[in-house]
């Protein structure tokens, strides 16, 4: 794929040679610089003028990722950035660029071996590839229509305007067809190469002699590393596993939040609202590198289509310690760990600044760490839980959620024993659930629930529940001290219960439809328009074009304002 | 290749004991969700099982569950031809709400089935108190009614006429509709309220995220919230206004199968007091629009009065003046 690569030191020496000229309404640069989705070079309407500044410049994030599998999905580790090919990418791959639109009083009169020039002014601007936009409305169409996305990148060869090689971008007018913008300029879609700061300057030259030139434009370009917080922690190496402890009960981890730099240090945008998003992350796969893979994979995603539909409040990531070798082995070990992990994401929410509107949400097997942080007592805007992979029973304790085939299941039911059952009756902070009935993760957490709890291992540890024997000597743990000799410990914490011994009677909190109980409100995801089907991270792996219904309800839960769907 | 074989035996392994143990899982339904039915207790109109004795309505609604169904229906097209693959959604009312208030039943989504070569459908292994059935053909629009509530329990007011047998399905018909009568979608994205108070003039089927300047919007909206007194998290009094400048609108029932000619009001306000039980900082509510130059649409106006305090509309319009919304 052709595309152009300003240079910023070859921009300057271009510049130097053309000299100086006084800038010309002729020529305008338009960028969406306040994410309301339209593009507003002049003042006079009602739409407020994207004007960068200095001080606030126009910010985005480099294309350092690999979009390039047919499934849509990311290559890890990386091992070219996007940026840096002519290869033609994915839908996801468009997420990486944004709008430039050139608009050209009287265009008409400028001969068409006039040259259209974009360069920087101080030579300090980062590496920028640009590419012509197949529509000529420079609308974000080819982010929000599949059709429109097709179009965008089947065309990529044909409407590329340039060459990588090129010192600067420089290109007759007359070869850039016709014009956009009902005649009125250029649309141009770019994706960010290298980092830098500094203003762009597009210009009109004709044998020598600058005809127009815009007023500079400010211009940020950095890492997406830069824009959201991590924070991860790590599982203490000298805590086994609890069924590894049997004369005395395991220790409590002493579970530390720390920021997760992965090479870059956020770093505040001018544009931070007094919101703050803290998502904790679900089941992850454990081992060297997944994290910065799902950091890169999911949450960046994430970041980034919340970005496109007007978020600009911050968003921290936040990783705790999942056990997840491979397939769904560690599913119960990381539900332990989860509620370990909730004092740590009190913490961290402790730090914020008061005055913020905190919005705390989970995916899947996060919503155990949430549900534990809202029973120690966790205050904020609201918690949100999505597709929660924990029992609907610890937040609605009707009679009528209880699924009939486990109604008889001998079991802890209460919190009081050890049960899931109204472990969160009540909370200050208002809890909304997002569900999907068809979700096919969990079929296999009920299959979970039946066959893999009260755990066990063969010729090892047994965890069991004896109904008959004295209150709070019910939770047991066996274990081998010969060979045809076992001891027992007694369980007393709720958590090794809950994660191990505990079967729940009723779906999961985000299989179930009917949620009352502590639950104040209730999306439904399986409904049109976000049709998540049977999946169920559907958010971040389908393309950007079916999930934008859904990045706008998050918003809209949040009580955040977002942009049409349409724009 | 050892390995191979190794790995699909236990892949096969595998997927048999999910087999045997998915034998064993409950799945989960689509159920009427708490939303669910407060949107469905708002669309009725009024409340259809008032005559009924209140002391048995209990027992009466319970025995209603176990009515058999059996429907029966038809896809054509205005000539008469079957429409093959059209989406039907059956919605049973096969459970109470619980706790059980208005509107007292309950349903669940039963998945999707589509019409075969000659346009048929059929729902017979029902059992509930009635069913709610939705037809759907891509591209085409509704002539008959597309969508229609069906009660099969005798105690309260069975449906006349219920296409029980194959003989006498109901027939649902649909038109070819050419691209420029296609409907048009309405979606404002959130349009942030300036002040209390303060009207916002809005652009319904054109963009403006920003309002309209005034004396051109196709909706005015105002909303008021009381928040001198409010401590942080606590309920405050709030009311939002609309108006439809030259039109009207109403409230959508769920007994409309096209928009209505008339009923509708140019102005109205709603009222969320701290005294209400259902009182909520948001709220949705669905309206069947007509705009000033006689055209029709269907919008939801979400009303969001804590956080960016704004409104959003979303939904459809007919451009060809016609009633229908589907």
């Amino acid at each position: 794929m052709l595309s152009i690569r300003l240079i910023s030191a070859a921009a300057c020496l271009l510049l130097t040679l053309s000299g100086p000229l006084p800038a010309s309404a002729d020529i305008r640069v338009g960028v969406d610089w306040n994410g309301d989705g339209l593009i507003q070079t002049q003042p006079g309407t009602r739409v407020p003028v994207d004007a960068p500044t200095e001080s606030e410049p126009f910010t985005f994030w480099l294309n350092h990722d690999q979009d390039d599998l047919n499934t849509g999905g990311e290559s890890w580790p990386i091992r070219r950035a996007d940026s840096t090919t002519d290869i033609k990418d994915s839908f996801r791959d468009l997420e990486d660029f944004n709008r430039l639109q050139i608009e050209i009083d009287d265009l008409e009169r400028y001969p068409d071996d006039a040259l259209l020039e974009l360069a920087w002014l101080n030579g300090e601007g980062g590496a920028v590839n640009l590419y012509r936009a197949t529509d000529p409305s420079c609308s974000r169409s080819y982010l929000l229509d599949r059709a429109a996305g097709e179009a965008q990148l089947a065309a990529d060869v044909l409407s590329s305007v340039g060459s990588v090689e090129a010192l600067s971008f420089r290109m007759r007018l007359g070869a850039l067809g016709e014009p956009d913008l009902d005649g009125g300029g250029f649309c141009f879609l770019f994706d960010a190469a290298g980092a830098g700061r500094d203003s762009l300057v597009v210009s009109i030259l004709h044998r020598g002699e600058v005809l127009a030139r815009s007023e500079p434009v400010p211009v940020d370009l950095r890492h997406i590393k830069t824009f959201y917080q991590r924070t991860t922690m790590d599982w203490p190496e000298d805590v086994r596993p609890p069924w590894e402890y049997t004369t005395e009960p395991p220790p409590v981890p002493d579970l530390q939040w720390r920021y997760d730099r992965q090479g870059y240090d956020f770093q505040p945008p001018w544009w931070e609202t007094n919101d703050e998003v803290v998502w904790v992350y679900g089941w992850l796969r454990s081992g060297e590198g997944l994290r910065e893979m799902a950091t890169t994979q999911a949450g960046e995603t994430i970041f980034k289509r919340l970005w496109h539909r007007g978020y600009r409040g911050r968003l921290t990531f936040f990783h705790w310690p999942t056990v997840k070798p491979r397939m769904a082995f560690g599913l119960l070990e990381s539900e332990y760990r989860a509620y370990k992990s909730a004092p740590a994401l009190l913490d961290f929410v402790s730090t914020i600044d008061k005055d913020k509107r905190v919005h705390v949400t989970a995916h899947s097997l996060g919503c155990v760490v949430l549900t534990e942080a809202l029973k120690l007592g966790l205050e904020v805007e609201d918690a949100l839980l999505q597709v929660g992979a924990i029992p609907a029973s610890a937040y609605d304790t009707r009679p009528v959620l209880t699924l009939p085939d486990m109604a008889n299941v001998v079991t802890p039911v209460t919190a009081e024993e050890g049960g899931f059952l109204g472990y969160v009756a009540s909370t200050d902070t208002p809890a909304y659930t997002m569900y999907n009935f068809a979700d096919v993760t969990f079929f296999g957490w009920n299959i979970a629930q039946r066959h893999m709890k009260p755990t066990s291992r063969r010729g090892g540890y047994r965890y069991a529940w004896d109904s008959q024997a004295p209150s709070g000597e019910r939770a047991r743990l066996y274990y081998r001290t010969g060979l045809f000799r076992s001891d027992y410990r007694i369980v007393t914490d709720p958590h090794e219960i809950m994660a191990f011994i505990a079967q729940s009677r009723t779906h999961a909190l985000g299989a179930e439809t009917r949620m009352r109980g502590s639950i104040r409100r209730v999306f439904d995801l399986a409904r049109t328009p976000f049709d998540f089907h049977t999946g169920h991270v559907v958010g971040w792996t389908r393309s950007a074009h079916e999930t934008t219904a859904f990045y706008n309800l998050l918003l809209d839960i949040w009580n955040i304002a977002y942009v049409s769907e349409l724009l | 290749m050892s390995a191979n074989c190794s790995d699909r035996v236990r892949l096969c392994a595998l997927l048999c004991l999910l087999l045997v143990l998915g034998g064993c899982v409950t799945r989960a339904q689509q159920h009427a969700s708490k939303s669910d039915i407060s949107w469905f207790a708002r669309t009725l109109d009024g409340n259809p099982f008032s005559e009924i004795d209140p002391e048995e309505f209990p027992d009466t609604a319970r025995e209603a569950l176990d009515t058999r169904i059996e429907f029966h229906g038809i896809v054509r097209s205005e000539e008469g031809n079957p429409l093959r693959g059209a989406r039907v959604t059956a919605s049973v009312f096969d459970h109470l709400v619980d706790p059980f208030e208005f509107p007292y039943f309950s349903f669940t989504v039963r998945p999707p089935v589509f019409t075969d070569d000659q346009g048929r459908f059929r729902f017979t292994r029902e059992r509930g108190a009635g069913m709610y059935v939705q037809v759907e053909v891509p591209g085409w629009a509704p002539v008959t009614s597309p969508r229609n509530l069906y009660v099969y329990a005798e105690s309260l007011g069975r449906t006349e006429n219920l296409p029980t047998r194959p003989t006498a399905p109901e027939v649902f018909v649909f038109e070819q509709r050419p691209p420029e009568a296609q409907l048009r979608r309405i979606h404002t994205g959130a349009l942030r309220l300036e002040d209390d108070g303060v009207p916002l003039e809005a652009s319904l089927r054109t963009l403006a995220p920003h309002g309209v300047e005034p004396g051109t919007g196709e909706a005015i909206i105002s909303c008021y919230r009381t928040l001198e007194d409010a401590a942080p998290n606590a309920r405050f009094d709030w009311w939002c206004e609309l108006t439809i400048p030259g039109g009207g609108f109403q409230p959508f029932r769920i007994n409309m199968d096209q928009a209505p000619e008339s009923g509708y009001v140019e102005s109205g306000r709603l009222e969320m007091t701290t005294d209400d039980p259902r009182w909520d900082d948001r709220a949705d509510r669905d309206l069947i629009v007509q705009f000033a130059d006689g055209k029709y649409g269907f919008v939801r106006v979400s009303m969001r009065m804590d956080g960016d305090f704004f409104v959003a509309f979303d939904g459809v319009w007919n451009p060809t003046g016609s009633t229908w919304l589907d």
